[in-house]
């Protein structure tokens, strides 16, 4: 390693420190003289950086080459590849996702309204378009089902209660009397074989056309019959339903 | 290892003599857990093809340029890419296949076949023969969670169904049909949980290393 | 954005982790190690602290980056590359801290290190928080509970096998027996703790 010119470069790093404590002044208050003091600290930093500039001069001058003025080792070179490289590959590798993030994006909101209106037509009958009815935070409570003729017809709803393993995702529709019109299971993670038969027909036609007093389990005096070895499974169902519709009830 | 071998030879290696599951025993995670069907092995099976191949694909074409020091990173930033694209297709387009794999395709990034190929395959060898080996990794890979699929799903439901039901429209339902075989057993719930997984596996291990035992004594024995 | 403060049943994340969810058996995440590390009880002891520190650490950091970072940007699609580079860096930088000040630590821990960063339990253990909005405090103790449930079927399976190995068997021998071990504990698991409710 060459000495190098320190003095320059300590004075650059001193007026530079100061100059920016100057204009530091200028934030406590634009009186005539902050603003002075600005300026003496701008004139400052020129000169720090003039005195940067000379002692690379005089550095320059005494070894005559600028590989060694500014201490550059093929490590060093070597280095900066690599990260310029890292830094490129990262840097596309986001642009790619980018991309591919906007266009998924697009086709997700389509799928997932898609997705929606199948679900909730499947749970009032006769419905075709879905209105959703927002609380104060903009989050979607129920949605108002219309027929073609746009006819109010029932509500269509989400809800969701812990089962066996996971979070159960039910939709339910009710007309405008507030009876079942239909249930089917959007999401759920309980036991293939037995409580997964809360996703099966058999079990959700028996919803329909009951009435919130009604809307029990049978050993409860309701009218729904639990699935034989899942009795927390069903369970679950029934009472985010009533829980919903008792929600939609107060509204 | 001999200079030349042919395109061909590098795709059947990977199905049968380097199986990345029965054989070099890697990506036992995703081969237990999203196998409760033949669908679901298929559909992770065909994730895990497309970042297999984009991953062995850049990092051959990038073999040159990428600094020794830093192939990790650069490796888990390339298979990362293609992994959460495939992730956000699969959201955008097929909503019941990404609801059934749940954190399994992100976790393709930690996949030791995918990092491994690419440490020890791509990163040395020109491209096509990288694109040979990863297709045959994949369909390596795709044949051992379909056929863990298939049998836990015949056994635990007592029917299998060939054909992708993400798939299908409405209105085919009678295809539907067709494309599924019944078995007349009582279907046994156990083998689609998690312990049946390992049933499953286990039994196909031995059987494989019986009869690979078996062929090695045949060609022992040739010699 | 998830609180700090838990909002959720601390006790219920705990049981989950450890035994309901457990990560090897129902999760099916780490089974390299499993695989691997189990021949002798004090090598997967080893694993097992090493996987629950680097999984209390990874979702005491990923959180803060998660939901202070990337969800605030709309950047949630980086989330895997950002945790697996973080875990990544993290991993490496702790094993240089322990090799150059705790030496006797390094060689009965150290080793394991470089073991987690493709190890896709700590991966999942951070993806899982994320995916299931835990509260910050949650989310600590789930990491900390899916490693101690890691680690106790490590110890249960190392013992098994050791003892076996005295008398002369190599269980792991072509994979099979591990494979029926983990189905056998996997059984017990899903069949006792899988219908608690807490």
């Amino acid at each position: 390693m060459v000495e190098k010119e320190l003095k320059f470069y300590y004075a650059a790093l001193l007026l530079g420190i100061i100059g920016a404590l100057c204009i530091l002044v200028f934030m406590v208050g634009h009186s005539m003289t902050t603003m002075m003091v600005m300026g003496f600290g701008m004139f400052l930093i020129m000169l720090g950086v003039l005195s940067l500039l000379y002692g690379i001069y005089a550095d320059y001058k005494r070894t005559g080459s600028l590989r060694e003025t500014f201490g550059v080792t093929d490590e060093l070179i070597e280095a900066i590849g690599t990260i310029a490289k890292l830094t490129l590959i990262v840097i596309v590798a986001a642009a790619a996702l980018a991309v591919t993030y906007e266009a998924t994006q697009e086709q997700l909101k389509i799928t997932s309204a898609g997705v929606e209106s199948e679900i909730f037509s499947r749970v009032v009958s006769g419905a075709t378009s879905f209105k959703a009815v927002m609380d104060e935070s903009e989050e979607a409570i129920y949605y108002e089902a219309y027929d073609d003729a746009g006819n109010l017809v029932g509500y269509a709803f989400y809800s969701e209660i812990m089962g066996c393993q996971d979070v159960i995702k039910i939709a339910g529709g009710i007309d405008l009397d507030y009876r079942v019109t239909g249930v089917t299971i959007v999401r759920h993670l309980e036991t293939p074989g037995l409580g997964a038969k809360i996703a099966e027909p058999e079990f959700q036609e028996q919803f329909r056309g009951v009435t919130i007093e009604e809307l029990r389990l049978t050993k409860d005096d309701g009218k729904i019959d639990a699935i034989t070895g899942a009795t927390i499974s069903s369970q679950a169902v029934v009472d985010a339903m009533r829980n919903k519709i008792e929600e939609i009830q107060r509204d | 290892m001999e200079e030349r071998r042919s395109l061909s030879s590098e795709l059947v290696r990977g199905i049968i003599k380097d199986n990345p599951v029965f054989c070099l025993v890697l990506g036992i995670c995703p081969t237990l857990a999203v196998t409760t069907s033949f669908e679901n092995g298929l559909g992770m099976g065909l994730a895990f093809t497309f970042v297999m191949l984009g991953s062995n694909l850049f990092i051959s074409l990038l073999r040159k340029q990428i600094p020794s020091i830093v192939r990790l990173p650069i490796f888990i930033v390339v298979i990362g890419t293609f992994v959460t694209i495939v992730d956000m297709v699969i959201e955008a387009y097929l909503p019941p296949l990404y609801e059934a794999l749940g954190i399994f395709v992100p976790l393709i990034v930690v996949n030791c076949i995918v990092i491994g190929r690419a440490e020890a395959y791509a990163n040395r060898n020109p491209v096509l023969p990288s694109i040979a080996d990863a297709l045959g990794i994949s369909v390596g890979f795709i044949l051992v969670l379909t056929l863990i699929g298939g049998i836990r799903e015949l056994l635990g439901t007592g029917k299998i169904t060939f054909v992708m039901l993400w798939l299908l429209e409405n209105g085919q339902l009678g295809f539907l049909e067709l494309a599924t075989l019944h078995i007349p057993i009582e279907p046994a719930t156990v083998m689609i949980l998690p312990p049946g997984a390992f049933f499953t596996i286990g039994a196909l291990m031995f059987f494989f290393n019986f009869v690979g035992k078996k062929i090695r004594e045949k060609r022992g024995r040739g010699d | 954005m998830p609180s700090l403060l838990p909002t959720e049943n601390l006790l219920e994340i705990v049981m989950t982790g450890i035994f309901t969810k457990n990560f090897l058996l129902v999760y099916f995440l780490g089974l390299c190690s499993f695989l691997g590390l189990t021949k002798e009880t004090t090598s997967s002891v080893g694993m097992s602290v090493a996987v629950t520190f680097v999984m209390m650490m990874a979702s005491i950091i990923t959180w803060p980056i998660f939901h202070f970072i990337l969800a605030p940007h709309g950047l949630e699609f980086l989330e895997t590359i950002c945790f697996i580079l973080v875990i990544a860096s993290f991993v490496q930088l702790t094993e240089f801290i322990i090799r150059k000040h705790k030496p006797a630590l390094y060689r009965s821990l150290g080793i394991y290190l470089p073991l987690i960063t493709t190890n896709c339990a700590v991966l999942g253990v951070v993806l899982l928080n994320v995916r299931q909005d835990f509260s910050y405090a949650g989310s600590i103790v789930y990491g900390i509970s899916a490693g101690l449930g890691y680690g106790l079927i490590m110890l249960v399976t190392s013992g098994i096998r050791e003892k076996l190995w005295q008398r002369g068997v190599d269980l792991f021998e072509g994979f099979t027996g591990a494979f029926f071990v983990a189905a056998l504990l996997s059984l017990i698991i899903v069949n006792y703790f899988g219908v608690i409710k807490f």
